[in-house]
């Protein structure tokens, strides 16, 4: 494996960005951050700027206020950047779709890589997702069964 | 305070308004908008002076507005209810008798396109800041893309 790819496994920092969510699944990605579930086991630090992470984690439906900020933050990031969706509101709108201010999910702004559902998702499949996400820096696609996902691994 | 009481206080300072009780607790006044001033004041004096929200109702069918004030007051709900035209809505601004009624006043000129007169901050407060002028989301008329 050659070595910039290896770096970028072992580093993926995260950006977070609430585009308009009620704050559920804010509180489990941060729970996700803490030790109890510990996706820094990964590497994965939080960082507050999108010029320094390599993931954009987002949640909430976006909004139109958020819309064009949401672009932003993302051509802030440097290449190569993976934008994590959390929560079926990032996902496809969820049950803000259809409210005047919403303009549905992540992907009508911006390219996303990994969709993680639920309202809000369990910490595990947070931990899914970012498996996910580190198999696509890897190179090799989406993971036909992750690990963790396999028996009682995270609870 | 029991449900009684207020009904009676309120009686007691204002002549001539209807006061309908559909429960326990929940106390509904309904006034017009030449005496809403004078109701809410009295309101005010006697002791009502938390204001929990203003909402409002868009009866189309009847081209009317319904603003409803909700004003708290020792373990009683108070609604002072007015009925505006929807033609040309047009309330004037509570916050000279409770301050704290401002952010909804703003909200409801936001969604419901009702003008507050005198209001001390007339701001944009909720829709996003592109939003086009003359479009209010929570009328009945607004179609949902």
């Amino acid at each position: 494996m050659d070595l910039l790819k290896w770096a970028r496994m072992k580093s993926p920092w995260i950006c977070h960005f609430n585009t308009g969510g009620c704050n559920a699944c804010d509180i489990e990605v941060v729970a996700v951050l803490t030790p109890r579930f510990d996706v820094e086991r990964f590497g994965v630090l939080l960082k507050g700027s999108p010029r320094h992470a390599d993931v954009l984690v987002v949640t909430g439906p976006v909004t139109q206020q958020s819309e064009a900020r949401l672009k932003r933050v993302y051509e802030q990031m440097a290449e190569p950047k993976f934008v994590l969706a959390v929560g079926v509101c990032t996902c496809s709108g969820g049950v803000f779709h259809g409210c005047y201010n919403a303009r549905g999910g992540v992907d009508t702004v911006i390219p996303v890589d990994v969709y993680i559902g639920g309202c809000p998702p369990r910490p595990s499949e947070i931990i899914d997702g970012v498996v996910h996400v580190l198999n696509k820096i890897a190179g090799g696609g989406l993971a036909e069964k992750s690990s963790v996902n396999e028996g009682q691994a995270v609870q | 305070m029991k449900t009684e009481q207020v009904v009676e206080r309120i009686k007691g300072r204002l002549s001539g308004i209807e006061i309908r009780i559909p429960r326990e607790r929940r106390v509904m006044v309904y006034t017009h908008l030449e005496r809403l001033i004078e109701v809410l004041e009295s309101l005010r004096d006697q002791g009502a002076t938390h204001i929990s929200t203003i909402t409002v109702v868009d009866r189309i069918e009847e081209n009317v507005f319904e603003v409803l004030y909700h004003l708290y007051w020792e373990n009683n709900e108070i609604t002072v209810r007015v009925e505006i035209s929807r033609e040309n809505p047009v309330v004037p601004t509570v916050t000279t008798i409770l301050p704290g009624a401002l952010t909804y006043e703003r909200e409801i000129q936001d969604m419901f396109g009702i003008r507050v007169e005198h209001i001390p901050n007339p701001k944009r407060i909720l829709l996003s800041d592109d939003w086009p002028e003359g479009v209010y989301p929570l009328r009945k008329d607004y179609a949902v893309k």
